[in-house]
């Protein structure tokens, strides 16, 4: 037991019949002292982050980010490449043509915002993820047709599991699982 | 908890009561069982299309670009049209899937995922045009500014067709982006339903583990709105800067100021036409009538009448300021547009873009698909012709008498042309093969709204959620007491 | 619960801003009897900027009514009335035009154009048979009959859908909804036109051998956005009995703050437009406009116009804290409308200044003066009626409105 509590972690999955339900277990729950929940949906639950207590998304810095990096880049490469280093006299245009530049400085400044927040979205949920303890479980997979589920982690509450499934099922879930997966 | 309150009104955007789960499987029905024969004789058709064009362009490239039916006064063509045409057509996909989502535009749900496919489609189609034009294909990566040993020697970033490179790349690189974030949900899905094999391994890759989980979706929301917000100015940017290939110079009848707007009304017009082509016939071939409606047939020709009325607005006036300008090289390109050797062509796409948009006025037309699939491809000729107009007659007749000519596409050039529309259909047929076409939860929360629950939490679109102001949850403002408020009644008349 | 009656406020504000109006314009006409030429360049200025607004509420009504939008139905009454006061306007055109000889060098074929700013340079010959050829277009006459069409336009339609949104007031009547949205798409290539050709008329032909295009876009571009900012600011501050401020939420002001940020970037986007091709394209006959603002001294203002008509707004207002914050969106509104104003003085008073920016007294009095009266007419106007169209069908759903 004591070997696989190293390496082993208990999740209890429960599944509800509305988001409604869902949304309001959550919050009982998380009033109760749970840490660490989620939910899982087939479309994006409102009040579903706000029964989790999530912090506001970091994204939006990622792109400010991105935008800034992409217009200083853009301006500064095609400077160097037409004012400094190569500078050709096409059509009478001063080498320096500012207005010339930017068509290119704005498709890099979306370009490369557009690759931060993709890729910081990904970062930031740990995306692609091979193994996700929940896959255990051969119900959850309705999570991603037409299923609202809830995980409690037991790790992080010295409460039984047998005891998060009973009050799961009091707050009106529908079916109600525990599944063991590797710790993250 | 932000439920929006919804008027009576309104009419529902799936028309048939299902459950979720039937609306999954119906979703993914088409990429589960077999092909129908339907399916093989077009994708047979498509193949052979492609092949004409594989041939016409192998021919071209081993051989050189003289077998087009360019010469020394038209230097652009066929090409150059086809590119603009094709780029355009990309467009409307952008604008059904971003700007109609920053709108709010829930009737686009249906529609997104397969409008999202077509602009990498018809961008892929559109960037083969300037690659043979260039005759020497495998040399296409001079193009980029990358560093070399020919001493100083770069890209020169004041030329337009640069500005296209960056633009086009930009955009592809964005829509399929965009297009593979808003599939990785419905990837999962399609993973959860597969039992195993082959298929279940890929979806698995395919979809990056996805799980539902809240903590992603709160983050996949703001991303999804933020793509979307960069890609409405990226496709208002790319055929601004396609239409600044020809303004940038000083030809008559291609420099002119109006052409960034009228380009991308341009754009979004032949592109809405071109939805719903693929639209009416997708809806019949998979038997998707209850998903794309009447509704969304008409509120795309609604778009139509729209553009088309911009369009001839910039017509109007192109017409007006070169003879306001009093610049003779100016007035005569435009009169010859009009009644010069390719007065044909003008007046077909007068026709076609100015005239025949205002059947869309009534409603008979507006819900009737066949008729609507009638004009939308009569828009898409017109608005070929529009670019061969542009292009073809602002060059044939030029400075010097002397050095007049006319133009006319070999068959080189007419079978490269038919091959894209080959590529076009093959991928797009395999598209419908392999991927869901229609974006499972998107439609999934609209479906909830159909139903007629407002249940908070339910009725929303899946990605709006972070942008949503919580300080205003269900407790709306009480109705009104003085005058008492007009009672929503449900009209069959009545516009929603 | 909140009662909404008849506005019948407002009285100190409409008769403020008539009695600022009056001494406005008989400041102005005192101006013009001193320096007739500044002062009617500065009339064309107050005239286009407050007249831009108005023709922009209407377009804007009838566009919301085209896309069959609902959650502008409790603002879509402060719009009308904005678009009300075009009939004020009527009669301030009537000034322009017997003064256009100051300032259109096309009147009489230029051959009486003395330039300002020069010591008595006229058109040359060649420029002369130019003008001549423009002169089916050119001419008085003509500009009178485009005036009346324009009006009349903008004074029907504005007049159509505001009566029967009134109408429905009292009734309730379903039908009048119909209407009114079977109405609107079929005025807006009429409004299209008339905006068009009113940006050509008034402020393209003030350099007659000078066209481009896209112009009449500019400049209804810039209207579209001042028209956001009105109405942000008039939202903002109907707090008052009867008013429709108390009930907008936050979730209409974000759209708001989206809006001005979406038309403060189109604004930017074909002002760049028209600015690169004709900068890359450099041919002598249209570089000029933009030689005589982007070289010598009116290129500190053109810089400016970027950094601070573009570049500052857009970035304020992607923050979406500031979009949820009703007196700071306002704060941003009364900024972008001074940049209007420099974008109007920018595009006008080149013609009468070309050697570089100065200032006539003028400026201030005519710009008060019209929009003194524009603001106490639309005050006369909103007053004795509902401020939000109270039996609209989308009523409910609009006070109702979410971020969705």
């Amino acid at each position: 037991m004591s070997a696989e509590t190293k390496v082993l972690d208990s999740w209890v999955l429960a599944e509800f019949a509305t988001p409604d339900a869902l949304v309001d277990a959550t919050r009982q729950m998380r009033e109760k002292g749970y840490q660490g929940m989620d939910t899982y949906s087939p479309y994006p639950l409102h009040g579903g982050s706000e029964a989790l207590g999530l912090p506001p998304s970091r994204v939006p810095f990622i792109a400010l980010g991105g935008a800034l990096t992409g217009i200083v880049t853009a301006l500064a490469f095609q400077t160097y490449m037409n004012t400094i280093d190569y500078p050709l006299n096409i059509g009478g245009r001063p080498t320096f043509s500012l207005p010339a530049w930017v068509p290119i400085t704005f498709e890099l400044a979306v370009l490369l915002t557009a690759f931060g927040i993709f890729f910081g979205l990904l970062g930031l949920s740990r995306l692609p993820q091979p193994y996700h303890p929940v896959f255990e479980s051969e119900e959850f997979r309705s999570a991603s047709t037409h299923g609202y589920w809830l995980s409690v982690p037991t790790a992080e509450t010295t409460v039984k599991p047998d005891d998060i499934k009973n009050q799961l099922t009091s707050l009106g879930a529908t079916h109600v699982t525990v599944v063991t997966g590797e710790k993250e | 908890m932000s439920n929006q309150h919804t008027s009576t009104l309104r009419v529902p955007l799936v028309s048939e009561e299902r459950t979720l789960g039937q609306l999954t499987e119906e979703i993914c029905a088409p990429m589960e069982r077999k092909p129908s024969r339907m399916w093989w004789v077009a994708f047979a058709l498509a193949v052979v299309t492609l092949a004409v064009g594989v041939g016409m362009v192998t021919y071209e490239v081993s051989t050189g670009i003289g077998v087009w039916g360019l010469n020394k006064t038209i230097g652009w063509a066929f090409d150059i049209t086809n590119f603009v045409f094709w780029v355009g057509i990309g467009h409307a996909g952008t604008l059904i899937s971003a700007i109609l989502f920053l709108f709010r535009q829930k009737w686009r749900t249906s529609i997104n995922r397969a409008a999202e496919a077509m602009t990498l489609f018809a961008v892929m189609c559109a960037a083969i045009f300037p690659v043979i034009h260039m005759g020497r294909p495998w040399n296409a990566f001079w193009v980029l500014p990358y560093p070399n040993d020919r001493g100083s020697l770069w890209v020169n970033f004041r030329s337009p067709l640069l500005w296209d490179v960056f633009a086009i790349s930009t955009y592809f690189t964005i829509s399929a982006v965009f297009w593979y974030f808003g599939l990785i949900p419905d990837l999962a899905t399609v993973r959860d339903r597969v039992k195993g094999g082959l298929k279940k391994a890929v979806f698995k890759v395919l979809s990056f583990g996805w799980t539902g989980s809240s903590r992603t979706w709160h983050r996949y929301e703001t991303v999804y709105l933020l793509l979307a917000g960069l890609a409405t100015p990226l496709v208002l940017s790319v055929h601004t800067i396609v239409s600044f290939d020809f303004a940038t110079s000083v030809i008559p009848g291609w420099h002119t100021t109006i052409f960034p707007p009228y380009f991308v009304a341009g754009a979004v017009f032949s592109g809405f036409a071109m939805v719903l082509t693929l639209m009416i016939i997708t809806r019949v071939v998979l038997g998707f009538e209850h998903l794309i409606t009447i509704r969304h047939l008409e509120n795309m020709t609604k778009v139509i009448i729209v553009t088309g009325g911009i369009v001839s607005l910039a017509y109007g006036t192109e017409f007006f300021i070169a003879w306001y300008s009093g610049n003779p090289y100016e007035k005569f390109t435009f009169m010859n547009r009009a009644f010069g050797p390719y007065a044909w062509a003008y007046w077909t796409m007068v026709t076609c873009n100015v005239v025949s948009p205002h059947l869309f006025w009534f409603k008979k037309v507006r819900t009737s698909p066949a008729a609507i699939f009638v004009l939308s491809l009569v828009i898409n000729v017109g608005m070929w012709f529009e670019r061969f107009v542009i292009i073809v007659t602002s060059l044939h007749r030029d400075f010097l008498p002397s050095s007049w000519s006319m133009y006319t596409p070999t068959v080189v050039e007419v079978g490269t042309f038919v091959g894209t529309f080959g590529l076009f259909f093959t991928l797009f047929l395999l598209f419908t093969r392999v991927l869901p076409i229609i974006s499972i939860g998107e439609v999934k929360s609209v479906a909830a709204f159909a139903r007629g629950s407002h249940a908070p939490g339910h009725a929303s679109h899946p990605a709006h959620g972070s942008e949503t102001p919580h300080e205003h949850p269900a407790e709306a403002p009480e109705p009104l007491p003085t005058p008492a408020l007009a009672a929503a009644v449900v009209r069959k008349d009545m516009p929603v | 619960m909140i009662a909404v009656d008849r506005f019948n406020g407002g009285s100190k504000t409409m008769t403020l801003a008539g009695a600022v109006g009056i001494v406005g314009l008989v400041l102005t006409a005192v101006g013009f009897f001193t320096a007739p030429q500044p002062t009617m360049f500065s009339y064309l200025f107050g005239f286009t900027y407050w007249l831009g607004i108005s023709v922009a509420a209407i377009i804007m009504v009838a566009i919301f009514h085209t896309a069959k939008a609902k959650w502008i139905t409790i603002l879509r009454r402060t719009m009308e009335t904005m678009g009300s006061s075009v009939f004020v306007f009527a009669l301030l055109v009537i000034p322009l035009l017997l003064g256009a000889k100051y300032i259109f060098p096309w009147v009489n074929h230029g051959t009486d154009w003395v330039f300002p700013g020069t010591d008595g340079v006229k058109f040359t010959e060649v420029e002369l048979h130019h003008l001549h050829h423009k002169s089916p277009y050119l001419n008085l006459p003509f500009l009178y009959v485009r005036q009346a069409i324009y009006f009349a336009v903008w004074i029907f339609v504005s007049w159509r859908l505001r009566t029967w949104s009134m109408e429905q007031d009292t009734t309730g009547a379903l039908e009048l909804t119909v209407k009114q949205r079977r109405f609107s798409p079929g005025s807006l290539p009429f409004l299209a036109l008339t905006i068009t050709f009113a940006g050509f008329d008034w402020l393209m032909t003030l350099t007659p051998l000078w066209q481009s295009t896209i112009f009449g876009v500019y400049y209804f571009a810039g209207s579209f956005l001042a028209a956001f900012c009105v109405l942000t600011i008039a939202t903002v501050n109907a707090q008052g009995k009867d008013e429709y401020g108390t009930l907008v939420t936050t979730a209409h002001y974000h759209n708001l703050g989206k809006l001005l940020l979406a038309f403060t970037a189109f604004w930017a986007y074909i002002a760049f437009s028209q600015f690169l091709l004709i900068w890359v394209a450099n041919i002598p006959e249209e570089a000029g406009w933009f030689k005589l603002r982007i070289e010598g001294a009116w290129k500190p203002l053109s810089i400016s116009l970027f950094v601070m008509g573009f570049a500052v707004p857009f970035f304020t207002l992607l923050s979406r804290n500031l979009k949820l914050k009703p007196r700071l969106l306002a704060v941003v509104a009364v900024y972008l409308l001074i940049m209007h104003a420099v974008d109007l003085y920018w595009l006008i008073w080149p013609a009468y200044s070309p050697q570089g920016p100065s200032f006539h007294w003028t400026l201030i009095t005519s710009f008060i003066g019209v929009g003194g009266l524009a603001v106490a007419a639309a005050m006369w106007q909103a007053r004795g009626r509902y401020t939000l169209p109270v039996k609209d069908p989308y009523i409910s759903e609009s006070l109702r409105y979410v971020q969705p």
